[in-house]
């Protein structure tokens, strides 16, 4: 079982990072959408793509998405968001065979953000943490506040 | 009493909340070491540290070994407030004042604070009895104490493929 965890940088890395306990026992990597530094768990498991913002890099991403996941070949495909996980999502599902994963932010209350309603039609697994998205995701799983 | 102050990295400044802090810090209200991430915001003080950014590690540190932490109200800030058990004192940037873009601080701060997990303050005059209020009901816990639901969710989805396999 090895486990692509897809995510943003700052507090979408802090969020997923929550999820240690679940993926910590199996073999797992990062992707990241931006340079930052690393804390020791994350040294050496971690690659880096470009920070697309709903723009022409979105393509790049899915270019990326593909060489990545043509060279790991993870199982479970996992994400608390943003934007970079719809193409690890994308390419993992249809050429991959990924289960993809995603829990919607934390941070989302009464709306749900534009990664968790396109999210919504890429995932296996739904989770959303707020009672209040549930006439957004009927198909969707609410597990309450991750943090 | 320590103090960590932390505007964020947008590129508005938020001198509505550091000035406050400021006065604070002169005035007496904040007595310990007060450090002030200022982002972009052009600020100085002869009463508190000033550092521009802080790179993740030591941001954590700060959140969480300070006795007193004023955020602003955004999502990155408050996640990590909150994964590390704290509950902290958050000023939503406000649109009519030229520090964001729209209302989304104002509504998470909002619907954070009816949920019971952070103390907002609105107006920076309100800051001495949220930091009062922060100070009773903070009880740093650490979040791998509260177990989430998720973890048993996911940790099953995990194990199902893994038979499957």
């Amino acid at each position: 079982m090895k486990i692509c965890i897809v995510s943003s940088v700052g507090g979408h890395l802090t969020e997923v990072r929550m999820l240690k306990a679940a993926y910590s026992e199996y073999d797992h990597f990062f992707v990241l959408n931006d340079k930052c530094s690393l804390p020791p768990d994350m040294k050496g498991r971690t690659c880096f793509i470009r920070h697309s913002e709903r723009d022409w890099l979105f393509f790049v991403n899915l270019a990326e998405a593909f060489s990545i996941l043509r060279k790991e070949r993870p199982d479970v495909i996992l994400s608390t968001g943003a934007g970079p996980a719809v193409p690890f999502a994308l390419v993992g599902r249809l050429l991959f065979r990924c289960t993809v994963i995603f829990v919607e932010t934390f941070t989302r209350i009464d709306a749900p953000s534009l990664t968790g309603r396109i999210m919504y039609r890429l995932a296996h697994r739904f989770y959303y943490q707020w009672e209040s998205l549930a006439a957004y995701f009927p198909q969707g799983v609410h597990c309450g506040p991750l943090i | 009493m320590s103090a960590f102050v932390s505007v964020g990295n947008a590129t508005q400044p938020f001198r509505r909340l550091l000035d406050a802090v400021d006065h604070l810090a002169r005035s007496g209200v904040l007595t310990g070491p007060v450090l002030v991430q200022r982002g972009n915001t052009l600020f100085e003080s002869a009463y508190v540290e000033t550092a521009d950014f802080i790179p993740m590690e030591e941001f954590s540190r700060h959140i969480l070994e300070s006795d007193i932490l004023i955020l602003q109200a955004g999502a990155g800030s408050i996640i990590t407030a909150l994964a590390n058990g704290r509950m902290p004192v958050i000023v939503p940037r406000r649109p009519e004042c030229g520090e964001i873009v729209d209302h989304h601080q104002l509504t998470l701060a909002r619907r954070l604070e009816t949920a019971g997990r952070v103390i907002a303050a609105y107006e920076v005059g309100d800051l001495p009895s949220c930091i009062l209020r922060a100070r009773e009901h903070d009880r740093r816990e650490k979040a791998e104490n509260r177990p989430a639901r998720i973890i048993e969710h996911l940790k099953r989805d995990l194990q199902q493929l893994v038979s499957a396999q």
